[in-house]
């Protein structure tokens, strides 16, 4: 299932995107914008505030790092994004554009089993 | 979905049409999931009818295009907000005053113009944040510092603009600006400074041209909005030590502070050194927005083992032997006058490595970080009093504080102090809000109220305010029945006669809606 909503995710992207860029270019921009814009909450280190809580949350069962987890679903990322969570306020479309958050997505769920 | 005051559904749509034409489709932000996006979730009017809500996000991505926003919310007379990164939390994120507002977001604007490692300065756009100027400094391996606030998404216009506190050599950040390009209401497009000449070589080397000194008049303000401004860097220091000094007793801030000042106005302390409670000082001991970690406000609901003692954080940079003698000096003055200090400290050496150093030493080298964001879970709300630099002074202000919490259940038992401006203390106070119990937000209000306006009579007023205490804040500077606030209505009313920028900011009101006043 998951599988299919990322090849989805991908034609629509793939359509969308006029040179039909190869999944692993787009899944590398996403890394782009995780690091310009997630990384430094998320990233790997106790003292970013998104680790520190996904720690608290989690403990040991799941990664506190984002760009390690595997079990993150695409709309379930773009919600959290998009809308007001505790600790993370919205993350903006002049910010991350949609065209950048579906390359993010990308990134973030490109280990899902 | 709201209006703009005044306006009839179809003439908004009729103004939505035309910045649409200005900014493209995709651009313009009206319906109520983009909206949300716009909302001061830290308000103490979260979920209340008072809450102003915005009836659209506007986001040039250029000048030209601004002009032309700025041309249609004046021909229907729209008020408008500016916001950089829109990212002001605990003073009001990217809110406005009047319901129905139009937001002008300038994050796309986000170009670093001109990054000058020779003389250390950098020119930038709206959007370009802190972190965005920081990783393109080493992305291109120049030996540069920035400063900034804790949150490293913000914006170092806005912070700017709104004379934000950073943590090291630069942190009083308003001094750090040099020139600025503005663009008035009228559309019309004005440098600031040496900038002032169309040929301009010194634009951000020398701040004050000729004639009056205008920049300032644009920070905090409804006069204009900035599009462009010089940001000063630091240039790399071949040594740098972060130290700590602390407390055990309470009542060891007075002379801990009485020690401070003489090392701070002599400079042997440089940079925008913090003090703080010791207590909760690692995150891992945060109590939600009490707790009291990192930069956060330190109010304590009650589970505090007795009163908590105090921790400075300093910063030491340059060549190896000054750091050393000043650090050895400085500690030299504490041990002589609270016998009982202790000492803690990290050497660093160029070429450093950010993965090497904590939080409060990243911060007093200007390496954004945000270890703080969770500990605003609920959010909260800052009340920030500028005082004088003395112990006696800031016993009276912790007495005072603690006694206005205590009468609405909580404790007051001091939150960060900054000293980034050298000759006063800053001290922040924050109250902790819901964002499911309004009535835990109506009491933060009417604490927030009386701890403005009780300051305001001990001579303490505000360095910066939420939006909603903008009208109290402004209140307490008073001198001859208000002079200082007539003078500012008359700069709004001749340079912004529609009243469509920002109307209300820091209790400055256009004629148009100044029955808005509280
Ligand atoms: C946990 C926490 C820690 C914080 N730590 C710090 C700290 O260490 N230091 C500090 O200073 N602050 C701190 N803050 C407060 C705040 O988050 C920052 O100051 C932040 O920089 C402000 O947001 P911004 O840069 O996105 O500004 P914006 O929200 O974009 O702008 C702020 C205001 O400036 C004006 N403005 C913005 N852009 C323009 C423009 N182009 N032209 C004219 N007017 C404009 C507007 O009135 C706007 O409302 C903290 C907040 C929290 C919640
Ligand atoms: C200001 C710091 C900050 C930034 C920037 C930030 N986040 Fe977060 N994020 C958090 C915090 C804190 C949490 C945990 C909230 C909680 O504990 O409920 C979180 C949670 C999440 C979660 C939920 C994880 C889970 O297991 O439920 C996702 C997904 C997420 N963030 C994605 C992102 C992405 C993608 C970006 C970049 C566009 C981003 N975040 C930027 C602070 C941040």
């Amino acid at each position: 299932m998951r599988k299919l909503i990322l090849k989805m995710l991908f034609s629509v992207l793939a359509l969308s995107s006029f040179n039909l860029l190869a999944q692993e270019d787009i899944t590398a921009q996403g890394e782009e914008v995780y690091m310009a814009r997630c990384e430094y909450c998320h990233g790997e280190g106790l003292q970013k505030g998104g680790t520190i809580m996904l720690h608290r949350r989690y403990g040991d069962s799941k990664p506190a790092v984002l760009h390690q987890r595997t079990d993150l679903l695409p709309e379930y990322i773009r919600n959290i994004v998009r809308t007001n969570t505790p600790g993370m306020t919205p993350v903006r479309i002049t910010e991350v554009n949609e065209k950048e958050l579906d390359a993010l997505i990308l990134f973030l769920t490109r280990n899902n089993p | 979905m709201s209006l703009p005051p005044g306006l009839s559904q179809g003439q908004f749509d009729n103004a939505l049409s035309e910045f649409r034409t200005a900014v493209g489709n995709d651009w313009v932000f009206t319906i109520d999931e983009h909206i949300a996006m716009y909302k001061d979730y830290f308000s103490p009017l979260q979920n209340t009818e008072a809450q102003p809500i915005p009836s659209a996000a506007v986001a040039p991505d250029s000048v030209e295009e601004l002009k032309v926003v700025l041309r249609v919310a004046n021909d229907y007379q729209i008020p408008l907000w500016t916001i950089s990164t829109g990212k002001n939390y605990g003073y009001g994120g990217p809110d406005s005053r009047v319901n129905g507002s139009v937001i002008v977001d300038l994050k796309r604007m986000n170009r670093i113009l001109e990054l000058n490692e020779e003389h250390a300065y950098a020119l930038v756009e709206p959007g370009v944040s802190t972190y965005d100027l920081w990783r393109e400094i080493r992305r291109r391996g120049y030996r540069l510092w920035t400063d900034g606030p804790s949150p490293a998404y913000a914006s170092i216009i806005g912070n700017t603009l709104e004379r934000g506190a950073g943590y090291g050599l630069l942190g009083e950040r308003a001094a750090a600006q040099c020139g600025m390009e503005v663009v008035l209401a009228n559309g019309d497009v004005m440098r600031t400074g040496m900038g002032a000449n169309s040929n301009a070589e010194t634009w951000q080397q020398y701040k004050y041209g000729l004639g009056p000194y205008v920049d300032g008049m644009f920070s905090q303000s409804n006069l204009g909005i900035v599009t462009k401004m010089g940001i000063w860097l630091i240039p790399e220091p071949p040594a740098f030590r972060s130290a700590e000094v602390y407390v055990s007793g309470h009542e060891d801030i007075i002379p801990m502070i009485d020690t401070l000042r003489p090392l701070r106005l002599s400079n042997v302390i440089a940079n925008s050194a913090t003090a703080s409670t010791n207590q909760g000082g690692h995150i891992e001991g945060a109590q939600g927005p009490g707790g009291g970690a990192g930069g956060g406000p330190n109010v304590d609901g009650g589970h505090a083992p007795g009163l908590p003692g105090w921790r400075a954080r300093l910063g030491f940079y340059g060549y190896d032997r000054v750091v050393e003698a000043n650090w050895e000096q400085v500690q030299d003055e504490f041990a002589s006058a609270i016998p009982s200090a202790t000492f803690h400290s990290s050497r660093f050496a160029a070429p450093y490595n950010p993965d090497e150093m904590l939080t409060e030493s990243k911060l007093a080298a200007g390496i954004p970080s945000f270890q703080e964001a969770p500990i605003w879970n609920h959010g909260g709300t800052f009340v920030s009093m500028v005082m004088p630099f003395t112990g006696a002074d800031y016993w009276d202000f912790l007495q005072t504080y603690d006694g206005l919490y205590q009468e609405y259940g909580m404790r007051y038992m001091g939150g960060p102090l900054h000293f980034h401006a050298p000759r006063s203390l800053m001290t922040l106070a924050g109250v902790p809000l819901s964002s499911t119990d309004n009535a835990v937000n109506e009491r933060a209000m009417a604490l927030c109220e009386n701890l403005i306006r009780v300051s305001g009579e001990k001579g303490w007023s505000e360095y910066r305010t939420p939006l909603v205490f903008m009208d109290n804040a402004m209140e307490s500077f008073d001198f001859n029945d208000h002079a200082l606030r007539r003078f500012h209505e008359t700069l709004k009313d001749t340079l912004d006669p529609n009243g469509i920028l920002s109307p209300g900011k820091n209790g400055v009101w256009p004629q148009r809606l100044r029955e808005e006043r509280a």
